[in-house]
């Protein structure tokens, strides 16, 4: 089975038959190509158009990141599982604009639905944090009567703040969120932003499994970014992998201030702390559970493709788009 | 045609080209059959809508010959193989037919009787019809449910609780 590696070495790559080669200044690393689905390069990486090109026929997908650990980008090779009809399903479900504000309600309502079940959760540890649940239940009520996919953001990001504003009472005042993204100013905006990039490039991954194309969302404009399906599915995924992600990292004591870069502004994880990050986010995609509709043990990796296989259903008009729930 | 036999709803998907899982394991399997079986004779012959596994020079006529892993699903390998025979016949090609089970070491000869041809021709109008249809048959839980690499896509549904 194919999995996706993780780059942090500095070196070139490079294809020897049908291998994929890191050479790096130590070592050269062979990586089998049936066994990569996905290459992550935090190094600085050399390669060229032929490397490209072989990795597009094996549809491997490239993820780059810049030296602070931040997303730059991704080699999406062309679409090789492309159903005419399905994409014409999603473009007129992103054209008509009745269809389009239910989708986006759907992963707004999902995505607060799961941070609304996780601070119930934390709620039952005793943090205190009735105002706030008060606060998002008013708002996910409000879901449904939103008129336009700019209300529905908007509803969103009041949620999201308020909803951070949390993270003191739940991890302590070292770890107080404020959001700032570019660039982050303090470890637990550098850490959070990791983890959310992180889940953007795994839902990436699981779209090319299928017949979506991630240029076209519903709740994220279309054309705003080069892929936008990929934040919608996120909407719904933040707070169940991103999120507890980071708290278990935390109330662990796994990350530490030696994670951590200050380089003007802006705060970075070092490469010590990418991998820690990144190790223990392959174990959460790789934790299975029993899914109680197929009755079959699936991953948290394949739980983000079923999720693009409900959308899938919704489009072809077969079964509405319900989201995962929080369990 | 062969996947009608099985199931009218992945007849549907595939006519709809909503093709399956890739990296599912049996599909692979099926990959790697289709690679390294009968390496000699001349295999995979695109014709016009159909793609032949095998196509050799027998003593009299071609042979058309249908390559599976399992011969779980006979009847749907027939239908697919009639298909073939039928084309073929179209084009004023006179042809035979074999179902080959390399795993199973096993052949079978199989001719376009009248009644192949009839159900053949049967399953061909359905077919056109199934694929008329706005939605895919519903899943319906069956034996070959358990490999197959749509499995996921017709029974994932968020269940309450």
């Amino acid at each position: 089975m194919a999995k996706p590696v993780y780059v942090f070495s500095s070196g070139r790559l490079g294809r020897r038959a049908n291998t994929i080669v890191l050479e790096t200044e130590e070592r050269k690393r062979h990586l089998p190509v049936e066994q990569v689905s996905e290459l992550y390069l935090f190094g600085e990486v050399d390669l060229n158009k032929r490397f490209l090109e072989f990795v597009a026929q094996k549809g491997i997908l490239l993820h780059f990141f810049n030296r602070f650990g931040y997303y730059v980008g991704s080699f999406y090779p062309r679409e090789h599982l492309l159903s005419g009809y399905l994409t014409l399903r999603q473009a007129e479900h992103y054209l008509d604009g009745g269809k389009r504000l239910d989708l986006a309600r759907r992963f707004v309502e999902g995505g607060l639905g799961n941070v609304l079940r996780l601070l119930r959760r934390e709620e039952a540890r005793g943090e205190g944090l009735e105002a706030t649940l008060e606060l998002l239940e008013e708002l996910l009520a409000k879901v449904g009567e939103a008129q336009s996919v700019g209300e529905l953001m908007a509803l969103e990001g009041r949620a999201r703040e308020a909803y951070y504003r949390t993270w003191e009472a739940l991890l302590g005042e070292a770890w107080a969120l404020e959001r700032s993204r570019r660039p982050p100013r303090d470890p637990i905006n550098a850490l959070l932003s990791f983890a959310n990039s992180l889940l953007y490039t795994a839902i990436l991954a699981q779209i090319y499994q299928t017949h979506l194309d991630p240029r076209i969302g519903f709740l994220h404009e279309a054309n705003y970014r080069r892929h936008s399906l990929n934040l919608d599915v996120a909407e719904v995924f933040r707070p169940v992998l991103a999120d507890r992600l980071v708290f278990r990292l935390v109330r662990r004591g796994q990350v530490k201030p030696g994670h951590f870069l200050r380089e003007g502004e802006g705060v970075f994880l070092s490469e010590a702390g990418r991998r820690l990050v990144v190790e223990e986010w392959e174990k959460t995609l790789q934790t299975t559970y029993q899914h109680r509709a197929l009755r079959r043990a699936v991953s948290y990796r394949t739980t983000l493709r079923l999720e693009l296989y409900k959308l899938e259903k919704h489009l072809i008009g077969e079964q509405p788009y319900t989201p995962y729930r929080l369990r | 045609m062969g996947y009608y036999g099985v199931c009218p709803r992945e007849a549907w998907l595939m006519g709809h080209a909503l093709s399956p899982f890739p990296d599912h394991e049996l599909l692979a399997l099926g990959r790697l059959l289709q690679e390294t079986a009968y390496r000699e004779a001349r295999k995979e012959v695109a014709l016009p809508g159909m793609r032949l596994d095998l196509l050799t020079k027998g003593k009299d006529a071609w042979v058309v010959a249908e390559v599976k892993r399992r011969s779980g699903q006979r009847e749907a390998h027939l239908l697919q193989l009639g298909y073939y025979l039928l084309r073929l016949e179209a084009l004023g090609l006179r042809a035979q037919g074999e179902l080959r089970y390399p795993e199973e070491r096993r052949a079978e000869r199989v001719a376009l009787t009248p009644e192949l041809r009839a159900r053949v021709q049967e399953a061909e109008r359905a077919l056109k019809e199934l694929l008329q249809r706005p939605l895919p048959p519903p899943p319906k839980r069956i034996p070959a449910c358990s490999g197959c690499a749509y499995f996921e896509f017709c029974f994932v549904e968020e269940k309450d609780g």
